[in-house]
């Protein structure tokens, strides 16, 4: 950790002292969208809890493009780091009452209103759209989100992108649609070509046939933070980044926009209750 | 004041300012818990006894019968920073152990509400102002039963002003009634209305429908300060935050009126949290 000299200076950061401005912060999710009993899980495929109502509030089903931030509704909304300084997230508790990984990422943009029927090429990142952490594009992965329903027949979805080496107009396939693929807030993860590992911005998104609903869907760029197993439903888990895995604590860049979503093992909308201890160095 | 060092730190462990021992029934009567959050506010123990169903809006006191009536800092920030647990969940299902130990500030809280009413409920509030955690950010409001409410499902809404100091916020609805959803000591931590992240205070309560039941529920304003996994039955568990919680120390501020509330993972789960004791420490 930068700046971080040792144990003693962890502890006296943690404790207010050396501009450390420790901030513990507390989220409660229910298994609740938009006033009604959020989508059943399907295990085995990721559920993104963006929308979730909670406290810190949830987030709006994803429109326009938008670089998101701490300050972005469904964000975690910690405090940014002062200048000078970065933020680290050093340890964790999390109880969904449905076991499963659970996944926290730092959202980076999301672009909404993408159409399950057509076959049209829908941009997502226009020409002045751009994300504004992890802008080399390492590490970034690419994200499908289904806000609405899309339809029940599995389609071919291309995917063209930037990748972490300025290439543009790459391009890979992802499956959505049909069972497990197409309610409201799942979330797929797409596959880069070969060769990359990293992207930098996502152009646009032609599926090949209609899925046969339109229903509403997202693409999302996200940089992966930590993982918490949870190996059972309404237990909790800790997790220690500080001597654990990964040890030396995660770094949360300023204005980290800071989601969590859960690939269950079960298919009950899981309630959520996560505790996060972040410290500046 | 912060910790000073690693060997300040130890010595906090070693020579703590107070070890405070309690017990508390997780079980209330024939009351089950579940997979939701339950209150230990008026669950049998010592020396917390048990807590008061409360009446007229008010802020609950340190020394409160339902609080664990630890000491207050000195000339430094006192901080909870250890914790020995011997958490027996005895479910009905023998392999369904474990949940979750939220201890927490009680920041306010009032009682009385009325769970058939569908009008909006003023009575004993709005909630007393905050006295610490004053701006709201990061307080979280729930609806805590005190006398048993209805079999018929439904949900509520609190109108309340939010971190910024906006008022007539109008919460998501959150299930309340029913089946896991109206024993005493059910806790329904309320989400809240888009952008916000905390609650100043609650001036009212709205339920869908009549849960068919008047019972006697209430709203708690509260703000977490330390969770603790509960695993296995009969084990018991030594907890360090720093160092087995990720680095969580949290500062338990002067007049704090600490509660517990838990989630367990069965539903049908009697048992006796007995915790050896909770360790609390100035900084040095």
């Amino acid at each position: 950790m930068a700046n971080i000299l040792n144990i003693s200076d962890l502890l006296t950061r943690l404790t207010g002292g050396n501009n450390g401005n420790p901030q513990a912060m507390w989220w409660t999710k229910q298994a609740r969208v938009a006033g009604a009993a959020a989508q059943a899980t399907v295990s085995g495929r990721w559920t993104d809890l963006w929308q979730y109502e909670g406290n810190p509030a949830h987030g709006a089903v994803p429109a326009a493009f938008t670089a998101t931030s701490n300050a972005t509704n469904g964000a975690l909304k910690q405090a940014s780091p002062g200048s000078g300084r970065e933020q680290w997230l050093v340890g964790g508790v999390a109880a969904p009452s449905q076991a499963g990984l659970l996944l926290l990422y730092d959202r980076l943009m999301h672009k909404g209103g993408l159409d399950g029927t057509s076959v049209a090429s829908q941009t997502v990142q226009g020409g002045g759209d751009a994300i504004t952490r992890y802008t080399d594009g390492v590490g970034n992965e690419i994200w499908i989100y289904i806000s609405t329903a899309i339809g029940a027949t599995l389609r071919n979805l291309t995917v063209t992108y930037d990748d972490q080496d300025g290439n543009t107009g790459i391009t890979t396939v992802v499956q959505i649609g049909g069972t497990g693929l197409n309610e409201a807030q799942r979330l797929i993860s797409v596959p880069l070509a070969s060769g990359d590992y990293g992207v930098r911005k996502v152009t646009s998104v032609q599926l090949d046939v209609s899925t046969g609903t339109a229903g509403d869907f997202a693409v999302i760029l996200a940089h992966p933070l930590a993982l918490i197993p949870c190996q059972q439903g309404a237990v909790g888990e800790v997790a220690n980044w500080l001597t654990g895995d990964p040890a030396g604590g995660i770094k949360v860049q300023s204005g980290a926009c800071i989601v969590p979503a859960i690939f269950p093992n079960g298919t009950t909308a899981p309630d959520l209750f996560l505790g996060l201890q972040l410290v500046e160095a | 004041m912060s910790i000073t060092n690693y060997a300040a730190f130890k010595s906090m462990l070693r020579y703590p300012n107070e070890r405070l021992r309690f017990n508390k029934d997780f079980q209330n009567g024939s009351t089950a818990l579940g997979p939701h959050f339950d209150s230990l506010w008026t669950r049998a123990g010592s020396p917390a006894g048990v807590g008061a169903t409360p009446g007229a809006a008010a802020v609950p006191s340190r020394t409160i019968a339902g609080a664990l009536a630890q000491r207050n800092g000195g000339a430094n920030p006192l901080r909870l920073i250890g914790a020995k647990l011997a958490a027996e969940l005895t479910p009905t299902n023998s392999v369904a152990d474990g949940g979750i130990l939220v201890i927490a500030d009680r920041l306010s809280h009032q009682g009385g509400l009325d769970a058939t009413l569908t009008t909006e409920q003023t009575t004993n509030l709005p909630t007393a102002a905050l006295t610490r955690y004053t701006t709201g950010a990061g307080v979280m409001a729930a609806l805590e039963v005190y006398t048993l409410i209805g079999v018929t499902n439904t949900t509520a809404t609190i109108k309340y002003t939010n971190q910024a100091g906006t008022a007539n916020q109008v919460s998501p609805a959150a299930s309340i009634g029913a089946s896991g959803l109206r024993a005493v000591g059910t806790f329904v931590v309320m989400p809240l209305a888009s952008g916000d992240s905390g609650v100043r205070s609650v001036a009212s309560v709205t339920l869908a429908a009549s849960t068919g039941t008047v019972g006697n529920f209430g709203v708690t304003l509260f703000r977490p300060l330390l969770a603790i996994p509960l695993q296995l039955r009969y084990r018991t568990q030594i907890c360090n935050p720093f160092e087995g919680l990720g680095g969580f120390l949290p500062e338990i501020l002067d007049d704090t009126c600490l509660m517990m509330f838990v989630m367990a993972r069965n539903n049908d789960v009697t048992g006796v949290l007995d915790v050896g004791s909770l360790h609390f420490s100035e900084d040095r």
